[in-house]
């Protein structure tokens, strides 16, 4: 009955899913993407997020191609502004500091929003339609197990209208 | 000194998508979307987005999975946030039923909404897609659509742009 199908039969297993360091800089993890893409037919496939490990190897966090563009536009604005305006040097300390944006300053904290194992594919549906994410971390209890994506629901929705 | 690569060179070619009458049922979109990919272990390869085209054949508008899950049932959540999953389950396919008869012009993304133009560069593109909060923008060409970016065309051109 696939309504009360669990999210455990669709979600990507951890271990098969990207991974990169908290401690990462913004290129590193954009580096670590393009590992994982593949070209075909002249277009770019691939996993459109990462999970986030800790110093302890410890899932943290979870980091989308969306957050790494809005980190790469700061970058170059801050780049911008030292290339281009000595005298910017005075009034911008703060951006200077964060020239290297690090992976876990703008990843989504893993325990913001997720679902269990066990949860039927409704609830994490519900859950990636209601905080607008397109990939949600599965737990089990509180260990993280793997990564439900909106085009491994999808299909199952398109399931539900056969 | 780096070469600023453009729109066109990044993008998606239109002619690499599959289609769909802009008249055509919400359904039969899910069952072109899901035609045009498959997957391979945990990858999935082919286009997660379907283009409308209206009668005279123009690409008038893009239909993505997101768009297709957030079709039903959205109203319903925002309406009342207490609704359980399960209760919510069943309305939604419910809603999804009846919102499958929706044509595909009711809640595509048209083309006009969010684009960029073909010899824009990879900074104009990047700062089109954050601004208007979508996941593909249109490329225009005198006048006519030439092909789409995503977030990833965009990631993967950025060789060189930081040393």
């Amino acid at each position: 009955m696939p309504i009360t199908r669990q999210v455990k039969n669709i979600m990507v297993p951890i271990k098969e899913y990207p991974v990169v360091d908290e401690g990462a800089t913004v290129l590193e993890a954009v580096m670590r993407l393009r590992d994982s893409f593949h070209k075909m037919d002249g277009t770019w496939y691939g996993f459109q997020s990462l999970m986030v490990l800790n110093e302890k190897g410890e899932l943290t966090g979870i980091l989308t191609l969306r957050s790494l563009l809005v980190a790469l536009r700061q970058r170059e604005f801050i780049e911008h502004i030292l290339n281009g305006d000595p005298t910017g040097l005075f009034f911008t300390p703060h951006l200077i500091k964060d020239t290297k944006i690090t992976v876990g300053k703008i990843m989504r904290p893993i325990n913001l929003v997720t679902v269990q194992e066990d949860d039927t594919i409704m609830e994490a549906l519900l859950k990636i339609i209601k905080y607008k994410i397109n990939s949600l971390p599965v737990l089990s209890g509180t260990m993280p197990v793997g990564v439900v994506r909106t085009i491994d629901l999808f299909w199952f929705v398109g399931e539900l209208l056969e | 000194m780096v070469t600023r690569k453009t729109a066109e060179q990044i993008m998606v070619p239109i002619g690499d998508y599959n289609t769909i009458p802009e008249k055509s049922t919400v359904y039969e979109a899910i069952q072109v979307l899901r035609e045009s990919f498959h997957r391979d272990g945990q990858a999935w390869y082919g286009h997660r987005s379907v283009i409308a085209v209206n009668k005279e054949g123009e690409p008038t508008g893009i239909l993505s999975l997101r768009g297709i899950l957030q079709a039903a049932g959205l109203r319903e959540l925002e309406e009342d946030p207490d609704l359980k999953a399960d209760s919510w389950g069943w309305l939604y396919i419910k809603k999804l039923r009846e919102e499958a008869r929706l044509s595909v012009r009711d809640i595509m993304q048209p083309l006009r909404l969010a684009e960029v133009r073909a010899n824009d560069d990879l900074t104009d593109v990047a700062r089109a897609l954050l601004k208007n909060k979508v996941n593909s923008l249109s490329v225009f060409k005198s006048g006519r659509v030439v092909g789409i970016v995503r977030t990833m065309d965009i990631l993967m051109a950025m060789d060189g742009y930081f040393s």
